[in-house]
């Protein structure tokens, strides 16, 4: 359960940005706001994580304190974030997100060392059927989403890449859950051009999580994001990058482009020390320009 | 005349798909380009070249988990009145005494995922690695055991693990307080005392099945078999040969089945 003082925070936070003083947020533009665990990543209680008295949310009280403090009703979480895979465990879950009016936007699925790009069969094969686990957990938790890790989809994978893809996909689809796929690109690895990734998902039949924030430049950016925009399965992530990216930047390009899906904040450790205003500053930003 | 193999003893007999992995194609790893025993047709020379309708196979010959592969699978293995007798799961980098929770998880999501495979192609076991079982993570890879076990419990599949890499009696001990079944495979132990220690208390926890190896210059076979049937075992004995034991696959086979054969 959240605690008091963290209610107090939040009261803060929102009379800080000034939201207690002017008109309630809009319903209906909060309606296409979701948010991502992996910004409560520095408090969040998670299998990884050892214990740790910063760690003060429960994966269980997630959807609550988001609602309360956020008046959000959509989260994706990470199926890193789970403490169990049991079906008393996620019909639990699936309570305590009802009980807040609350929705599972999409589940992440990061699996460690299985992936699409994998040059040995066997372990494509394992990413299939962890994969195909996953969907039947979404289709547990009313979650419409799936997104996978691509890998390096360097050229020498990528035909099996895309028939693994194609695979996961038929299992999808029996199970009405779309897989998803975002762009990534990092100074630090070797990175796939954005229209080869859109290559792939055209390729495969999956659909496109635009992340506005995970480009090399504004040029690429401007380039891709219109693009993505006309393939997602009805959800994109947002980032805001103090020096090189404004979210509202991707946002207008998200409306130009003709898109009318939900947009999940992606808050990190660039947008400041507390998760809790980095997202509210984000919110802010897309209530204002949604 | 020859008198025909007893037919008892064969139906205890099972063939590992791995004694015969340099002959074998159409697996997950596709193999030696000469190979020329597709994986579907296994269970049928078995049965014709041995009389052994038995097979067992790893996790990793499968080059696809879709139920229509699936389908053909067993409809191949029934073609020749042929039983899966244990599919052995062997994950890259993922087993129970992963010290990390969501790795176990991931291990446990694909153990149901190929306990479900294994009830489908009618197959009574699945063997996971035990990964070690180092004291720090013993008593969190005995929860997963457990919550593995619980699940083919539901599907009629049982849950073993093989002793090799780890103190017999600590697999025994994570094998009790889990309630799953053991593997024994009389060719993993280091020492003739170790092997006659383990073999009887081992023979007596099976989820009914178990390995044959035979490495002359380690151990006696034979000594092993009867070592199983002084404690009553009535299990399977499957078959495991590698392609160190002679550079034709089926003679290591037959030589193995032929000590089984006279000392069950």
């Amino acid at each position: 359960m959240m605690k008091r003082r963290e209610f107090l925070i939040g009261s803060a936070t929102a009379l800080a940005s000034g939201r207690a003083w002017g008109k309630r947020p809009d319903r209906a533009k909060l309606n296409r706001v979701g948010i991502m665990t992996v910004c409560f990543d520095s408090v969040l209680k998670t299998p990884s994580a050892p214990p740790d008295p910063k760690r003060t949310v429960e994966i269980m009280d997630f959807a609550d304190m988001i609602a309360q403090r956020y008046g959000v009703h959509r989260l994706e979480f990470q199926h890193t974030d789970f403490f169990s895979t049991e079906p008393g465990y996620f019909q639990e879950f699936r309570r305590r997100i009802k009980k807040a009016k609350s929705q599972v936007n999409q589940l992440s699925l990061e699996f460690a060392n299985l992936n699409i790009s994998a040059t040995d069969p066997v372990i494509r094969l394992e990413a299939i059927e962890l994969t195909r686990s996953w969907i039947d957990h979404a289709v547990e938790l009313e979650c419409p989403r799936v997104m996978l890790n691509q890998g390096t989809l360097a050229p020498e994978v990528r035909q099996s890449a895309i028939e693994t893809l194609k695979t996961m996909n038929a299992y999808a689809k029996t199970k009405n859950v779309f897989i998803t796929m975002e762009p990534r690109w990092r100074e630090d690895a070797k990175n796939v051009p954005w229209d080869v990734f859109v290559d792939v998902i055209k390729a495969s039949g999956i659909r496109c999580n635009p992340d506005s924030g995970n480009f090399p430049d504004d040029a690429s950016r401007a380039a891709a994001l219109p693009i993505m925009y006309g393939m997602t399965a009805g959800s994109s992530h947002v980032k805001e990058i103090p020096g090189k990216f404004r979210a509202a930047d991707g946002i207008r390009i998200s409306k130009e482009a003709g898109y009318t899906g939900f947009y999940v904040i992606e808050a990190r450790a660039n947008n400041g020390p507390d998760p809790y205003v980095a997202v509210q500053s984000i919110l802010d930003i897309m209530l204002a320009n949604i | 005349m020859m008198e025909p193999p007893d037919q008892a003893r064969l139906d205890r007999i099972a063939v590992m798909s791995v004694c015969f992995a340099p002959l074998l194609k159409g697996t997950a790893r596709a193999g030696n380009p000469k190979a020329t025993l597709d994986l579907m047709d296994l269970a049928g020379m078995v049965a014709d070249r041995y009389g052994i309708h038995r097979v067992e196979f790893q996790q990793v010959d499968f080059p696809s988990a879709d139920p229509a592969y699936f389908r053909e699978f067993r409809s191949r293995v029934q073609k020749a009145d042929s039983q899966v007798n244990q599919i052995n799961l062997d994950f890259a980098n993922l087993n129970v005494s992963s010290p990390d929770l969501t790795i176990r998880l991931e291990t446990i999501e694909l153990t149901k995922r190929w306990i479900d495979h294994a009830a489908g192609l009618d197959c009574a076991r699945v063997m996971v690695s035990h990964g070690g079982l180092a004291p720090a993570v013993r008593q969190s890879a005995i929860e997963t055991l457990k919550t593995m076990n619980a699940y083919g419990k539901t599907k009629n599949v049982s849950v073993a693990v093989d002793p090799a890499n780890a103190p017999w009696e600590t697999v025994v001990e994570v094998v009790k307080a889990a309630g799953i079944g053991v593997n024994p495979d009389c060719g993993n132990f280091p020492d003739k005392e170790s092997r006659a220690a383990a073999l009887p208390v081992l023979y007596r926890m099976t989820a009914g099945s178990s390995r044959v190896q035979h490495i002359p210059n380690k151990f006696d076979t034979a000594a092993a078999i009867k070592m199983a049937n002084e404690v009553g075992y009535k299990g399977v004995f499957s078959i495991e040969t590698s392609s160190r034991n002679s550079p034709d696959p089926h003679a290591p086979v037959k030589a193995i089945l032929d000590i089984l054969l006279a000392n069950m």
